[in-house]
């Protein structure tokens, strides 16, 4: 069988998902560790967004955009062989090229290779007291590339009072599981949106009270969870609405804080990266746009949405509803381009919210077991 | 400093002379050089003499790989219109042959040419050049190609 799996891993992964038809030796073939593992079809770069119908927002679609043939770094095409039916929803994260996101609150990990889809179920809680209910949701999705393991964490928070934590292991009869916190340096906190899974370790952004940030890493090995202060730099104040403008990206292969809060009115940016995890320190940055970049954030109201294996950080407009593009800032050179987004049909629109994923890594045929 | 000459015999009994330097580019024969030196004749069990001949014919051309773009350029030329040559029984006759012979190049070059040519096929054309037996229930295959109906064609697929 050696030389079919040869054949293999040099076919699209399109035509691979065709050909798991052939036989149930293809289909293990098709999904064995070794041939997932060599498998590295490297595309081109890709979009995806999330759409919903206008007239019936309960159908949605993924459509997947390709660099312009004739204009590749100033815009993004629509693909419409490409687009995917009935899927899509809140996206959180890009996981080893898997959507991660929320459908009917639920989490989902999504791959638009293979088309595999797996929901989690909802943690049944028990029934609260009848004080409004502020708590705030959120699921990060980590893998642990030694152990090959996928876990998703759920966060659950009230500004100031309590935060409660479950973890759900991906395999076969995995369920939620309340998870044991650190008995000192631990606070309960306000759990921000978007993770990063780095290492083998989850990351994500959270406030303590409402102007103290800390990073919280989630060990998925040992399912350990270790909270670290972020620094406020001298003479700053962290605005109310920093809840929206500061975020975390992987940055030199280190997790680092994107502050973006004074990126609209001053053009800077400030970096924080963690450049001693254990140790807890920080290096501080601070990126200044060139004054003829400046009118491409003026008064835009814009959220990070990830960052490129080249070191861009991709920036869209809060309202994409009106003007497709986005921005892809390159903090190596200090430069901001605007990518035009082109061909997204009439009548759809792009879900509210977290709609949109930038992907540059090779496709995955990683099939998860559940 | 090798005009030293192999035979190499296929398992049909047809014989090949050929030079020690193309006769090594065959893995399999290196190694037997190897563990011994004075052999002349080597016997190969798993392949037929027309085959082999393409395999041989490969060798020779790979025999010194230049590192210049310009005899790069030229080699890949020469492999592409190599593989024209062959319809796709033939090419995997010749991977099995590349596998066995451990010719890492050709072995590298015609899984890629069967990749081309197979990745519009339907499960059912692979199943008869693979000569792969289908079994699935019918119920389990109908279930795997409804999953999986998006990496079919428009055409050949119903629509939901």
């Amino acid at each position: 069988m050696d030389v079919v799996t040869e054949i293999l891993t040099r076919l699209p992964s399109k035509t691979l998902m065709r050909f798991k038809c052939v036989s149930k030796l293809w289909s293990s073939l098709i999904h064995s560790p070794y041939l997932t593992s060599r498998f590295l079809t490297v595309p081109s770069q890709r979009i995806y967004i999330c759409l919903s119908h206008y007239e019936d927002y309960r159908r949605s679609e993924i459509l997947t955009l390709c660099p312009c043939a004739t204009s590749p770094s100033s815009s993004f095409v629509v693909d419409h062989d490409l687009t995917i039916q009935n899927r899509g929803g809140q996206i959180l994260q890009n996981l080893c090229g898997f959507m991660c996101h929320t459908f009917l609150k639920k989490p989902r990990m999504y791959n638009p290779t293979t088309r595999q889809l797996v929901t989690f179920p909802t943690i049944k809680l028990k029934p609260k007291t009848s004080a409004p209910d502020r708590s705030r949701w959120c699921y990060y999705f980590g893998h642990d590339p030694v152990n090959k393991q996928y876990k998703v964490l759920c966060s659950v928070g009230v500004p100031s009072m309590s935060s409660d934590h479950w973890v759900f292991d991906l395999k076969p009869g995995g369920s939620w599981k309340k998870v044991t916190l650190p008995l000192a340096d631990f606070y309960p906190h306000l759990p921000l949106r978007q993770g990063l899974s780095l290492n083998g370790v989850i990351y994500y952004l959270a406030m303590i009270d409402w102007y103290n940030y800390v990073v919280v890493s989630f060990d998925i090995r040992s399912e350990e969870f270790k909270m670290i202060q972020v620094p406020l730099k001298e003479g700053d104040v962290r605005l109310h609405k920093a809840i929206e403008k500061v975020c975390l990206i992987e940055y030199g292969g280190k997790v680092t804080v994107f502050d973006h809060t004074y990126l609209e009115d001053k053009g800077t940016v400030n970096l924080w990266v963690l450049e001693d995890v254990r140790n807890k320190e920080w290096l501080g940055k601070t990126l200044v746009l060139q004054p003829c970049q400046l009118h491409l954030v003026k008064n835009v109201n814009l959220e990070v949405k990830g960052i490129t294996q080249s070191g861009k950080v991709i920036m869209t407009p809060h309202y994409l509803f009106y003007k497709f593009y986005i921005l892809c800032y390159d903090l190596q050179s200090n430069d901001m381009r605007v990518i035009k987004i082109k061909g997204i049909p009439y009548l759809w629109r792009p879900k509210k919210g977290e709609c949109l994923m930038f992907m540059d890594q090779s496709e995955s045929v990683i099939y998860l077991k559940t | 400093m090798s005009s030293n000459k192999i035979v190499l015999t296929s398992s049909d009994g047809e014989s090949f002379e050929v030079e020690e330097v193309v006769a090594r580019k065959l893995q399999i024969v290196g190694h037997m050089l190897e563990d011994d030196c004075v052999i002349n004749e080597i016997p190969l069990q798993n392949v037929t003499g027309d085959i082999l001949s393409m395999v041989i014919e490969y060798c020779k051309t790979h025999v010194d790989e230049e590192e210049s773009e310009e005899a790069q350029t030229k080699l890949k030329t020469w492999d592409e219109e190599f593989m024209k040559k062959f319809d796709i029984k033939t090419l995997l006759q010749i991977i099995l042959a590349a596998n066995y012979l451990n010719v890492k190049g050709l072995l590298d070059l015609v899984s890629q040419t069967i990749a081309d040519t197979i990745k519009d096929y339907t499960p059912e054309q692979i199943r008869e050049v693979f000569g792969v037996e289908n079994d699935y229930t019918e119920e389990e295959e109908a279930e795997v190609r409804k999953e999986n109906a998006w990496a079919f064609d428009e055409a050949d697929t119903p629509k939901p």
